[in-house]
């Protein structure tokens, strides 16, 4: 039997359970109805006011009543009493898909409890069964019990305002353990957002103090400018102390008697030496520091006149 | 079933976490970058600072040759001094070794850029000298 019909121009309702044969099409939406043979319900006097409190105590008012699994429980107040549900998302989420429906399909899910609570006959949900209120609890019972039956009238469903949310992975992990883990994975966002806003602020702190440095030693606004000028003066620096070095390699040389020196002059980039006496095989003697250092010169020797040409 | 599922929640932490990391990565990176650059910038400023005190200030290096010149062993050596827009030249027909020593030696330990120099030897204790230091 399908139990079809439009709800509020929204979606279809459809009431689920594992005997009754649903055709779900793809495109469509649904109201579920979750037929009391898919939980459990108790109805109870308790000594507490909130349903939060009631619902803290929920799996021990179940306890050795429900078969071995995995449940979750919702709780509505009905007067002065409390109903308390238990269900398995798993098995209502396997018995959906089963059907054919997938859970971007689904608007809400609701407990037949809430939908038929108003009923004044047997409702027929098909040839074996039919829905049936005893003590404000709705119930499934055999068809063949009664014989002042109703159809289901699916005009007449207002899907109640008490809806559940299945958990699809509760068999593995609690909604607890999620929350748990949305709660340290925000702070963890937290403190690495705080990492980086720590770290934009020091690379401001750091474009702060390169500008007072360049305001404080009066550079030009690009570092390619500064390291060329630098470079300018470094290569200034290198010439005027190779021009000192080299006249003092030839004012500390190993002169013999008769040898001298006539004249030392500098025009750039040229240091010319000239030196009077030198026969030619103690030119080696004389220039000995510019040929440890491998510093390139030419000479000249004109009798026992030698001059020599160093590049600056 | 219109809440929204936690592991979706989850899901979008990671990725924003991911994100963020990416985030952090880039700003660590461009932190790096404007460290070395300040450090950089600080190397540069102090080393040219030194250059700029030792080449660049003309009005404290022609203070100090003026003070060089002005010492009596040179004055005594009668030295021909030009001043020029970007240099001064040293002239002297004949300079004695002394002096030439005392001038030199000088010239060669402070912040002097010589353009040209050309020393002659007249006899063993004379010799003619031309010195042109640039600004």
């Amino acid at each position: 039997m399908i139990l079809f019909l439009k709800f509020k121009q929204k979606g279809s309702v459809l009431f689920l359970d594992q005997d009754i044969e649903v055709r779900a099409e793809a495109k469509q939406k649904y109201h579920i109805v979750i037929s009391p043979s898919l939980y459990w319900v108790k109805k109870v006097t308790l000594p507490l006011k909130y349903i939060h409190e009631v619902k803290k105590i929920a799996a021990t008012l179940f306890e050795e009543l429900l078969p071995p699994g995995k449940y979750s429980f919702y709780v509505a107040k009905d007067g002065n009493d409390f109903i308390i549900f238990a269900y398995e998302d798993v098995k209502i989420l396997a018995l959906l898909t089963a059907k054919g429906i997938h859970s971007h399909q689904i608007i809400d899910i609701s407990f037949a409890q809430f939908v038929f609570k108003d009923i004044t006959k047997a409702i027929v949900i098909d040839e074996k069964n039919v829905i049936w209120k005893k003590d404000g609890i709705v119930i499934l019972l055999p068809a063949t019990w009664f014989k002042d039956t109703q159809p289901l009238n699916t005009d007449s469903i207002t899907m109640s305002k008490h809806t559940i949310q299945l958990e699809q992975f509760s068999h593995i992990v609690d909604r607890k353990t999620l929350y748990k883990i949305i709660m340290l994975l925000t702070f963890f966002i937290f403190v690495l957002l705080g990492e980086y806003f720590y770290f934009v602020k020091q690379k401001e702190v750091l474009a702060l103090q390169k500008e007072q440095l360049f305001k404080e030693y009066d550079l030009k606004p690009t570092l390619m400018q500064n390291k060329a000028i630098l470079a300018h003066y470094k290569k200034e620096d290198e010439k005027e102390q190779k021009l000192r070095k080299y006249i003092s390699y030839f004012l500390k040389a190993n002169f013999q008697k008769g040898e001298k020196i006539v004249s030392i002059s500098f025009e750039k980039p040229y240091l010319k030496v000239s030196i009077e006496g030198v026969k030619k095989e103690n030119l080696k003697r004389l220039l000995t520091r510019f040929m440890q250092e491998k510093i390139a010169f030419k000479t000249k020797q004109k009798g026992k006149n030698l001059l020599v040409e160093v590049k600056i | 079933m219109s809440r929204i599922n936690p592991l979706h929640i989850i899901a979008l932490l990671f990725v924003m976490i991911l994100f963020i990391f990416f985030l952090l990565a880039d700003i660590k990176e461009e932190v790096q970058e404007e460290k070395e650059s300040y450090k950089k910038s600080q190397q540069i400023a102090k080393e040219l600072f030194s250059y700029k005190k030792l080449y660049g200030d003309t009005k404290r290096i022609q203070a100090s040759l003026k003070r060089i010149l002005s010492q009596s062993s040179l004055r005594k050596a009668k030295l021909k001094i030009v001043k020029k827009k970007e240099s001064t030249l040293i002239t002297s027909p004949s300079i004695s070794l002394y002096a030439l020593n005392s001038l030199l030696s000088k010239i060669f330990n402070g912040p002097y850029r010589i353009k040209t120099l050309d020393i002659k030897r007249i006899d063993k204790t004379h010799a003619r000298l031309k010195l042109e230091i640039e600004w």
